[in-house]
């Protein structure tokens, strides 16, 4: 019963011990692999649009934040700044944004949202979970609400090759996968969205996000999908083409972004565009292929205890072998026929030394 | 000066048992050493003698009562006030023996407090003028002197004034109304539910709260709701067995008619009627019995667990009643006694009645528990009731016991709370510069509740501040509620795992192991202190009359007929037998030790029968006993043949004895002060030597049908300096001295030069039984002449009557007439032990736990036992003997053994005891067999029982099986190997069992022992004996002795017993075993456990104790692991959060995790796991080991468990985050949100458990397997559901994060960081450092190899045992009639009613004054057949439970 045990536990390390080197084979394979690539292409290229310069008549050549901050404007209309990518992006390239110190882990503010809104389900009292962005002054009940739905980041961005003039093509969907997506439904139509307000902060109505895809409009929205499953400072912004020019990457060259820079709340960090190839194996950063080097640190820690201590091991247990064989081939015969050697001694060794103290304290006496 | 202080005293501390345990053994030591001190004025004769003494004490007391009879008021408070100097002078003497010191006795002020109240509640008494006018003097007296109680028979409204309790016993907790605030106050009284009640209400509160409250209030509740439905089941189980008791219907006397009342409504006062057989109601003095001179019969066993009979009488005068309900209902005696106490053995007070004033002590006072018996009524007044009856008094309060994990876990969690604490605290702190660096600038976007101040500072403080009771509730789950609910479940099954084990199934009485407790399992491993009763426990107490040596002719073996080898039998054997089966003799002993080993069930394979193991057929004797055994025929032929020599020894065992025969349904029963005496009479009765009838002076016996009268002469009664009894008789004009007493008494006074080959031949015989352990008589006779007995006759009137130093005048009497005698040979009779009982006692001294016998039985039988279990042998160094009387004696005999030891310490080093030890036990394991296998007359192994059922004598051919079976002997090497190498052992006192020591301790001695005085000397010396052995204790001494070890070792206590008297003890003592299946049921209904047989106890420890230990500190260990694991990981990502106390994984994942996920393994692996199987552990006693220094959880597992919990979390964590930081697909979709995020960590969580727990677990059951691969399946289908049928909002996050590479890369990673330093440190260890457990296992599998039970077994040679009666017998009320019915002959009529005057006016009868009166005065008389002026007042029933105390 308990041996059994015994063996599957063996069982259960040769095998673990089996896997991990052979995992150990699979990875140094993959490193192999990735780090031929990485040679020549760059992963991502980031764009910070944060001092972009206003093309707006009004203030042409002022700086977009500058301008936002002395007009208590709402939008810098668009503004231009340029970039030059000096390595192709080669992959799929995948958009970002980036508003630095912005800080979407609260818990307050990720449980900001009405699941239920958005899962098409439209009631006309939005879930408690949204306040203070439930009701609009009016009280009127606001889709989306809640304070996630309601910082919506929506700078337009477009991107086109200085030399050519040409835009460069940015879907805004197709970025997440459709499990991704499951808790997002529209309703059947957008007829009910009359009884609604949209958040304060929105600039579009929600039918309006993304007009060219119906797919990808209203609560289906990638851009609103991603924004809404917060996570940390980088969102997507979308993706390029599969097809055509920039289906293998951004080729090297200098480019223009033109943003439609809008007053984004009280934000005042600053904001980034950044471009991201995929890469075609699955170590994802350096951070964890400087992980992949813990187990083989396991590995050769174990490697040196073993070869200072293995034979300390092996010498211990053939002793134990041994000790187990004699004692089976004479053992019997030798302990028993140990006598009990201290024994007498010790009793005539109490008597005498009590006879003594008896003594003792006689003669005290 | 208060002459009962100990009342209040104990009352109170029992009220609050935590409260000053240390100041509570000492008070009450003083107490009992008080009560000791008392005779000291009396006792000025040589201490050797305990009875002188004590009879000496006894009548000074009757003297004092008998002085305030006579002088009536007066002289009463005079001799009040003596006692109350004597009280006081006593207490100065204790001081005085502690070497003078200006010490001021231990007496709380709170006490004295209390008893200052008392007294003013008594003067304010509206009773108290009315007494004094009449005794006003004595009054004040005993107002300055001590709290009484004063009752008046048959008047109730003067009794209900001072409020005694009535008979009405309530040991329920809750009424239907008090129930729920009370249970609730009780279980939130728990540490944890407490906290999580706490936590409850933090949740409550929006603002702080980042987890729903249900959370934690459903696991709340639950825990809430299954413990008090727990609770309120068994309180209803009490209030039943109280109303059971309360309803009993007891007979009153209301208005001078009987009524049938219930026992609750019996009330202090009331005169009730008790009939034969059954229970006394209440604590009630004796009026009147329907046995001649008021005497009655009782038996204690339910109180002080002796079954043996005993004697009450009531005072003359009230017994005059009768039966005479009008004269009992107008009894308007007045009774003032001692205020409730405990101590059964004491009873003092006054009656007043007729203008008389009678003293009372404890023979005049029937106890609530005991059974009446042999009298077919009796009258007597109600004096304490209820709970204030010394039955109720000596059961102790039910405390709640909590096994030393439990307290464990308590201190940890206190700790693991401190550490949440300062987690909070560092993400508070964080939190607050995180939110005035970079969080203030968010309020755009998320506007600061309204709570927080719009300032920034300011607010970044209050969020802070928040923030901490956030993560407070967050990371709650570090000490998790399910903790609790899963060790109550594994104990509960483990509770069923040992109610199920058919190993601890008893057939005979068909009852199994019961754990009463389903929360102490696991301390059943921590065993370090064994305290057991004697009688019942390990004895069986039965005496059988098992062997004889007739004229230097032994009987009694059995004889092997094929190999001519001598067997022993136990019941198990018998039983065998009667079962019947087929196999030789000497295999079928091998096929029973391999089934004892091996096979739970009993064999199909039983061995032939041969024919001489039947027991012997009396049946064609009319008297004989079917129930009695004796196996040799050999006897029977020789008492058929007529065999003068054996004629003479049945004769002899028929004949001198003060056993009472009764009729009883017609057949002939015998009642016997002892069960020794019991067994040899209806031996001699089975032989056809039947005690029919016996009168004052008369016997009657009938030899094979013929009527025998003789002529008893005298009686020469037993005691315990005498060790011997004979009667003197006379038949046909020849005088006889017959005399049976313990063999080296009876040598000693043997005729010289005379039967010098029968002398030696009986003397081997006599070295034979006891090395058997029988407990062995000789028996002898002597011719007297007429004329000289005469003059003797006429010397020992004279001794009788003399006023001084009586008793030694008579012993010397006596001495005169027993000298010259013949020898007739020796019985011996077995105090049966159980089966089993020193193989067990072997089994656990070897498992490192240290045994303790306590018994009220007397020294000699104590150490009998002990040899013949073991306990004691003779390779021991030295059996120290404690009997000092005095305090000084006592301090000088400890101070000797602790100089023995010491001695042999230093001559002996530690080593070398050890080195000899285990060679002794190699030596005692195989040697034995060669040692005595060619000894001289084949040396019987000692001990009544093997595992195996048979002893076979060791024969050479049995050294021979030893020599093949090796891996007997490779055990001691491997016991050798881990006494050295194991690191825990050398931590252990070197004195530990190293050296053989034994101690035996005497009740009286105990109290000085106990003294906090000398408390530390005793435990000095008694810590390093290997066996200690006390001897005649009280209840509530063994309770003393168990809280002694448990305070001052901090030792896990086992107490064991069968009785009422063992109650105290269960109750004290870290674990209660009750022997369940004999008569009484107290000491089971107030244990945990109950067990059938002693043997049982083995199991019950080394395997269930052992395994459930184990199992729940790798539960423990893994669960502390697995919770770190899990909550630690949010301590992490709170510096990737902004310590915003957002949680990584989803909420109902925080929920369920617990509850759902990875609780069922681990409930299976600690109901389920073992590391060796039950065999493996009864046969290597040192796994045991482990368990003692608690090694397998502790502070050091508990951290290592968590720091590994630690790591694991960060691991956990980082890699994840690591890798889906801006993790984007191959396909370029997005990795990185929040929920994906925690969705993995999640699921590698649980991967990660349940690889762990698939590595701890070495035992895989079917459970197991379920439960560990069906909890990894049912996450993922958890989730799934959760999330897709429910609508989690979590929902997608799983598919998207396992559809990815990138996860199971991440996983695969994640596991090895995590998986390769856990398995390869394991390895190391159990390669470098392996435990024993694990060293068998590695063995098991190489070789299974069978092994002998390692039983150590020792001949003992050293003859200690004789069986006798545990106290004088009825001799005195023999010889003086008292105890006749039917009075056959006029003259005896006639001394008995000569006698009565003398009774009847004690007082006014005793001549000399008070002041000439010397100490010891009272007149007990000798058997002197024409009663003597001096009131022959029965002695005999005083001793009973009298002696025990002393």
């Amino acid at each position: 019963m308990a041996e059994e045990g015994q063996i599957m536990k063996k069982t259960i390390i040769h095998w673990f011990l089996i896997a991990v080197g052979l995992l150990f084979i699979l990875i140094g394979y993959c490193l192999m692999t990735s780090s031929d690539s990485e040679t020549t292409t760059t992963d991502e290229l980031v764009v910070d649009y944060t001092d972009c310069t206003s093309l707006d008549d009004t203030v042409r050549g002022k700086l977009c934040p500058k301008h936002l901050e002395e007009k208590d404007a709402t939008n810098c209309s668009v503004c231009v700044t340029s970039f030059t990518v000096t390595k192709p992006l080669i992959g799929k390239v995948i958009v970002y944004y980036e508003l630095t110190n912005f800080d979407q882990t609260s818990p307050d503010y990720i449980n900001s949202r009405d699941d239920n809104q958005l899962k098409g389900n439209w009631t006309e009292v939005p879930s408690e979970n949204c306040a203070p962005f439930r009701y609009d002054a009016a009280s009127k009940p606001i889709l989306p609400c809640g304070s996630i739905a309601n910082t919506m980041f929506n700078d337009d961005i477009n991107i086109t090759r200085s030399a050519k003039f040409t835009r460069v093509p940015i879907f805004a969907y197709g970025m997440l996968s459709d499990s991704d997506k499951i808790g997002f439904q529209n309703p059947e139509t957008f007829d009910s969205l009359i009884s609604f307000s949209r958040p304060a902060s929105w600039t579009k109505s929600l039918d309006e996000l993304d007009t060219t895809h119906p797919d990808n409009n209203g609560l289906q929205n990638e851009r609103f999908i991603a924004w809404m499953r917060t996570d940390w400072k980088r969102k997507p912004y979308g993706r390029f083409s599969n097809h055509g020019t920039y289906k293998n990457g951004l080729p090297a060259g200098n480019y223009s972004l033109s943003v439609n820079y809008k007053k984004y709340n009280h934000y005042k960090g600053p904001r980034k565009i950044i471009f991201v190839a995929t890469q075609t194996t699955v170590v994802p950063g350096p951070f964890v292929s400087g992980a992949v080097l813990v187990p083989i640190g396991w590995l050769l820690i174990i490697v040196v205890g073993a070869l200072v201590y293995g034979t300390r091991i092996l010498e211990a247990l053939h002793k134990k072998y041994d000790d187990i064989k004699a004692s089976r081939a004479n053992g019997a015969v030798a302990n028993p026929s140990q006598p009990k050697p201290s024994e007498p001694s010790a009793s005539r060794l109490l008597t005498t030394a009590r006879a003594t103290t008896d003594a003792n304290k006689d003669s005290a006496v | 000066m208060n002459r009962f202080p100990h009342n209040s005293k104990y009352g109170d501390e029992e009220a609050t048992p935590t409260a000053g345990k240390n100041a509570r053994a000492g008070e009450v030591a003083l107490v009992w050493s008080r009560h000791e001190y008392r005779p000291r004025d009396g006792s000025k004769r040589a201490c050797g003698s305990r009875t002188g003494s004590r009879g000496a004490s006894r009548r000074a007391v009757r003297t004092a009562g008998g002085v305030a009879a006579r002088g009536g008021p007066r002289h009463g408070a005079a001799v009040a006030a003596r006692m109350c100097a004597r009280s006081e002078a006593v207490e100065l003497e204790v001081l005085g023996a502690e070497g003078g010191e200006a010490r001021v006795p231990p007496r709380p002020l709170r006490l004295s407090l209390l008893e200052l109240l008392g007294k003013l509640v008594r003067r304010d008494q509206p009773s108290a003028p009315r007494r004094r006018t009449r005794h006003n003097h004595r009054f004040r007296t005993f107002v300055s002197c001590e709290n009484e109680r004063r009752i008046k028979a048959n008047n109730r409204e003067y009794n209900a004034q001072f409020r005694y309790a009535n008979n009405y016993i309530k040991t329920s907790k809750y009424s239907i109304i008090t129930f729920l605030p009370l249970n609730l106050l009780e279980q939130f009284q728990r540490l944890a539910n407490f906290y999580f009640l706490c936590l409850l209400v933090l949740q409550l509160i929006p603002a702080i709260s980042s987890l729903t409250p249900i959370t934690t209030a459903i696991p709340l509740i639950g825990v809430l709701a299954l413990t008090a439905v727990k609770d309120a089941y068994d309180d209803f189980q009490r209030h039943q067995n109280d109303s059971q008791v309360n309803h009993r219907r007891a007979k009153t006397l209301r208005n001078g008619k009987l009524v049938e009342e219930k026992w609750a409504s019996v009330q202090v006062g009331d005169v009730i009627r008790l009939e034969n057989d059954q229970f006394v109601a209440a604590d009630i003095l004796l009026l009147s019995s329907s046995e001649p001179n008021g005497l009655c019969y009782i038996e204690t066993a339910e109180l002080d667990g002796e079954t043996n009979l005993k004697c009450r009488q009531c005072l003359l005068e009230t017994a005059e009643m009768g039966q005479d309900d009008a004269k009992l209902g107008a009894f308007d005696g007045e009774i003032v006694c001692e205020t409730p106490n405990n101590l059964l053995n004491k009873f003092e007070g006054t009656l007043s009645w007729r203008e008389q004033h009678f003293s009372l002590d404890n023979d005049k006072i029937l106890l609530r528990g005991c059974v009446l018996r042999n009298t077919s009524w009796c009258y007597g007044v109600v004096v304490f009731a209820g709970k204030d009856t010394k039955l109720m008094q000596n059961s102790g309060k039910t405390k709640f016991k909590r096994t030393s994990i439990d307290r464990l876990l308590n201190f940890l969690i206190i700790g693991i709370v401190l550490f949440l604490l300062s987690m909070c605290v560092f993400c508070t702190v964080a939190c607050g510069v995180w939110e005035w660096l970079v969080g203030r600038y968010f309020q755009a976007f998320l506007p600061w509740d309204t709570l927080v101040p719009a300032e920034p500072a300011s607010g970044a403080v209050v969020i802070a501040l928040l923030v901490f009771f956030s993560y407070a509730i967050v990371m709650n789950t570090v000490v998790p509620i399910s903790l609790y609910v899963s060790v109550e479940v594994i104990r509960f099954a483990q509770s069923f795992l040992i109610n199920w084990d058919e190993k601890m199934y008893y057939e005979k009485t068909g009852t199994a192991a019961k754990a009463r407790t389903t929360t102490l399992n696991e301390e059943l491993g921590q065993i370090q202190y064994i305290f057991s009763d004697k009688t019942g426990t390990l004895t069986q107490n039965i005496m059988t009359f098992n062997k004889c040596s007739i004229a230097g002719v032994c009987y009694g073996d059995v004889v092997d007929e094929n190999t001519g080898e001598t067997i022993e039998l136990t019941d198990r054997w018998r039983g065998a037998r009667a079962a019947g089966g087929a196999g030789g003799g000497a295999r079928a002993r091998l096929l029973e030790r391999e089934h004892e080993q091996g096979r739970s069930t009993p064999g199909a394979r039983r061995p032939d029968t041969p024919h001489n193991t039947e027991p012997l057929d009396f049946s064609d004797n009319p008297e004989y006993e079917p129930e009695f055994k004796f196996f040799d025929g050999k006897l029977l032929t020789a008492v058929r043949q007529e065999n003068p020599h054996v004629l003479d020894f049945f004769r002899l065992l028929a004949l001198c004895h003060t056993v009472m025969p009764e009729q009883k349904n017609g057949r002939l029963e015998y009642q016997a002060q002892s069960p020794d005496e019991a067994a040899l009479v209806s031996a001699a009765r089975n032989f056809g030597f039947v005690f029919r009838e016996r009168s004052p002076n008369t016997i009657t016996i009938e030899v094979m049908g013929k009527t025998e009268v003789y002529e008893l002469l005298c009686i020469l009664d037993f005691n315990n300096v005498r060790k011997r009894m004979s009667v003197i008789l006379k038949k046909d004009g020849v005088i006889r001295l017959y005399t049976k007493g313990a063999d080296n008494v009876i040598y000693e006074r043997l005729k010289s030069s005379n039967q010098n080959e029968v002398r030696n031949k009986t003397q081997e015989h006599l070295n034979k039984f006891a090395g058997e352990g029988l407990r062995t008589l000789a028996l002898a006779w002597r011719p007297l002449e007429e004329r000289g007995f005469a003059e003797w006759k006429r010397r020992h009137q004279a001794a009788a009557l003399a006023l001084r130093d009586r008793d030694e005048r008579l012993d010397a009497i006596y001495e005169e007439i027993e000298t010259d005698l013949l020898l007739l040979g020796v019985t011996a009779i077995e105090d049966k032990l159980q089966d089993g009982v020193p193989e067990t006692i072997a089994n656990l001294s070897l498992a490192g736990i240290k045994i303790w016998v306590l018994t009220g039985d007397k020294q000699e039988t104590a150490i009998n036992i002990g040899y013949s279990c073991q306990l004691l042998t003779d390779d021991m160094a030295e059996v120290f003997i404690i009997d000092g009387v005095s305090h000084d004696d006592v301090d000088r005999q400890l101070a000797k053994c602790r100089d023995s030891i010491r001695v042999v310490n230093t001559f002996l080093p530690h080593g070398a005891t050890e080195n000899k030890r285990s060679s002794a036990s190699a030596g005692s394991m195989c040697g034995v067999a060669g040692a005595s296998g060619g000894g001289a007359g084949g040396g019987a192994v000692g001990g009544a029982a093997n595992g195996g059922g048979v002893v076979v004598r060791p024969s050479p051919g049995r050294a021979a099986n030893v020599k093949l079976n090796a891996p007997a002997v490779s055990v001691v090497t491997f016991s050798n190997e881990y006494v050295s190498g194991g690191p825990h052992d050398a931590l252990e006192p070197a004195n530990d069992d190293s050296n053989g020591f034994a101690i035996v301790v005497n009740g009286h001695s105990l109290v000085h022992c106990l003294h906090p005085k000398l408390e530390e000397k005793f435990l000095d010396v008694v810590l390093q004996c290997r066996s200690v052995i006390c001897c005649r204790v009280t209840p509530l001494q063994k309770a003393m002795v168990v809280e002694l070890i448990k305070k001052s070792r901090k030792a896990v206590t086992l107490a064991i017993g069968d009785g009422a008297n063992d109650v105290s003890m269960i109750k004290a003592a870290h674990i209660g075993v009750g022997i369940s299946g004999q008569e009484g049921m107290q000491a089971v209904l107030a244990s945990d456990y109950s067990i059938a047989q002693f043997r049982f106890l083995q199991r019950l420890l080394l395997v269930h104790g052992r395994w459930s230990y184990y199992r729940m500190c790798k539960f423990l260990r893994y669960f502390f692991y697995k919770n770190f694991a899990f909550t630690v990981c949010h301590f992490w990502f709170a510096f990737f959060c902004g310590f915003s106390a957002q949680t990584v994984f989803d909420e109902m994942f925080i929920s369920v995790y617990n509850l759902f996920y990875t609780s069922l393994p681990v409930l299976a692996l600690g109901v389920f796991e073992q590391d060796v199987a039950d065999a493996t552990s009864l046969q290597f006693p040192k796994l045991y080991a482990p368990g003692h220094t608690s090694q397998l959880f502790n502070k050091t597992e508990f951290i290592k468990s968590t720091l590994h919990g630690c790591f694991t979390s960060l691991v956990l964590f980082l890699i994840p985050y690591g890798t889906y930081k801006d993790g984007l697909t191959p396909d370029g979709k997005i990795l990185s949100d929040h929920m994906l995020l925690g969705s993995v960590v999640a699921s590698i969580l649980i991967i990660d458990n349940t690889t762990q727990i698939a590595l701890d677990t070495t035992y895989w059951t079917v459970f197991n397997h379920i439960t560990i691969w069906g909890s990894l399946v049912s996450y993922f289908v958890l989730d799934y559901f959760y999330n897709y049928a429910i609508g989690g909002p979590y929902v997608g996050s799983l598919t998207v994060a396992l559809t990815q590479a990138t996860f199971w890369f991440t996983a695969v990673l994640t596991m090895i960081i995590l998986m390769v330093p856990v398995v390869s440190w394991r390895l190391a260890c159990s390669w470098t450092r392996p435990t024993l457990a694990e060293r068998l296992r590695a063995r098991r599998a190489a070789a299974p190899a069978p092994r002998t039970p390692s039983a150590r077994r020792a001949r003992r040679s050293v003859r200690s045992g004789y069986a006798f009666a545990h106290q004088e017998g009825f001799g005195r009320l023999i010889t003086s009639g008292k105890i006749m019915r039917r009075i056959p002959h006029a003259d005896a009529a006639l001394s008995a009613l000569a006698s009565l005057p003398g009774k009847f006016h004690p007082r006014a009868a005793t001549p000399p004054p008070a002041a000439s009166q010397p100490p010891s005065p009272a007149p007990p008389g000798p058997p002197s057949p024409p009663s003597p002026p001096s009131p022959p007042s029965p002695r005999a029933p005083k001793q009973d439970l009298d002696s025990v105390d002393l």
